[in-house]
């Protein structure tokens, strides 16, 4: 949604506790808790939600939204049913997972993160300081290449290594971890604008291409 | 506005459900709506009301019919042009005296309803563009109404017919006169546009300050 406009004002809330309602915390750990489970990777669980129908995805908070996703991602991966769903009792027994995540490795397992470095051989193709410009794609599936910054020129400003590549690991396709940047692009370039505002994306080298 | 309206190159919205003899209304309300936002005169134009129509909050926007669309719209124009106050509209009844306005006779609804509405002008100036020019759609980021869909900006593109002079609707919405501005037919290939290799083309009618010599 980045450059869209007609959302209303941000509205931001003072003394804001972490959950709103006693429904949060539980969508919240159920969402933490089936993450834990290595049923899917983090790549998949952003399409996923990225999937829900426009106004459910627009007119949802965001513990509702990621609530919403979790139930479609387990009906499609036959965890659950829509129907167990609807009656709020298990109908078929329940089927194994990866890894059942007792109480007692919950705070290991948040306490370690999901780091998204990983080793790889591949050449690094540019260097702080390099003029690139953002691909013109438009895939049907999962990307972290915003629609905005496509086709647009900027300027690499960090190198982070190599990571997860989220265009395939969200299709279930592997890592194939590439290298991973900052790009600083110009509110100019991006929006047309005259001011001396930027914008940084962190981008994966597959969605760069040199600036001649 | 980069609204929701603008919804070129948005996916997930599901396939398009293709009516069988799709009536022309749905139910008498929408034959009411048709007929408000036609005969009621405020002292607005078509392009102020396509920019009040567009202004409703996105998730209305998406789940909400076309003539749920119009009501918003009308809704909105008649509050801000003081015909109606919100109060009013939702209780159905008048609580100031009525302003002033064009009232349509019945006798003169059908020649209102089918006369073409022309938006033809005289040209203030010589076209900048002819037929078979290249140009290159400007990347601007209106905040109000535009006819520049957001996924054809800063697209190289050919002109393949010109039009003519006609009402500008970026200034025309904003009620800031016509400014008559130069028409043209662009096309698009679909793989400057979406950058795939799709040998689909894409045309588009764009005014002359969208556009800029490649």
């Amino acid at each position: 949604m980045g450059g869209f406009t007609g959302f209303g004002p941000v509205m931001p809330e003072s003394d804001e506790p972490v959950f709103h309602d006693g429904w949060e915390p539980k969508a919240f750990a159920m969402v933490l808790g089936m993450s834990m489970t290595g049923s899917w990777n983090i790549d998949q669980a952003r399409r996923w939600r990225e999937q829900l129908p426009a106004p459910t995805y627009w007119g949802s908070s965001y513990y509702e939204m990621r609530h919403y996703a979790l139930i479609d991602q387990m009906i499609a991966l036959g965890l659950i049913t829509a129907g167990e769903v609807a009656s709020g009792h298990m109908a078929q027994p329940p089927k194994p997972l990866r890894r059942v995540p007792a109480a007692a490795m919950v705070p290991g397992i948040l306490g370690s993160g999901g780091p998204s470095t990983r080793p790889s051989n591949k050449p690094q193709g540019f260097v702080t300081g390099d003029k690139v410009r953002a691909r013109n794609i438009t895939p049907a599936g999962h990307t972290r290449l915003p629609r905005y910054a496509r086709g647009r020129a900027g300027e690499i400003v960090a190198v982070h290594g190599t990571h997860v590549f989220p265009d395939s690991s969200a299709q279930g396709l592997g890592d194939d971890p590439q290298w991973l940047y900052t790009v600083r692009f110009t509110a100019r370039e991006l929006w047309g604008k005259d001011t001396d505002d930027a914008v940084c994306i962190d981008l994966w080298e597959p969605y760069l291409e040199a600036l001649a | 506005m980069n609204g929701v309206h603008d919804c070129g190159g948005v996916m997930n919205y599901g396939p398009v459900r293709v009516e069988a003899d799709e009536p022309v209304f749905h139910a008498s309300w929408e034959a009411r709506m048709f007929a408000l936002m036609t005969l009621v005169d405020g002292g607005w134009n078509l392009d102020e009301d396509r920019s009040a129509s567009e202004s409703m909050p996105p998730k209305s926007y998406l789940m909400t019919s076309y003539y749920e669309h119009w009501l918003h719209g009308l809704t909105t124009l008649l509050q801000n042009h003081g015909l109606a106050s919100l109060d009013e509209i939702s209780s159905g009844r008048a609580m100031t005296p009525a302003k002033p306005a064009t009232v349509t006779p019945a006798s003169a609804v059908w020649s209102a309803v089918t006369a073409p509405g022309g938006y033809r002008r005289d040209a203030k100036a010589p076209a900048r563009f002819k037929l078979g020019d290249f140009v290159r759609t400007r990347n601007i980021h209106p905040k109000t109404h535009t006819r520049l869909p957001r996924y054809l900006r800063g697209h190289r593109a050919e002109i393949i017919a010109v039009h003519g002079a006609h009402v500008f609707p970026d200034s025309n919405a904003q009620g800031l006169g016509e400014d008559p501005q130069w028409l043209y037919t662009l096309r698009f290939s679909a793989n400057e546009v979406w950058g795939n290799d799709a040998t689909d083309l894409i045309h588009a009618d764009l005014w002359e300050p969208y556009l800029e010599a490649h």
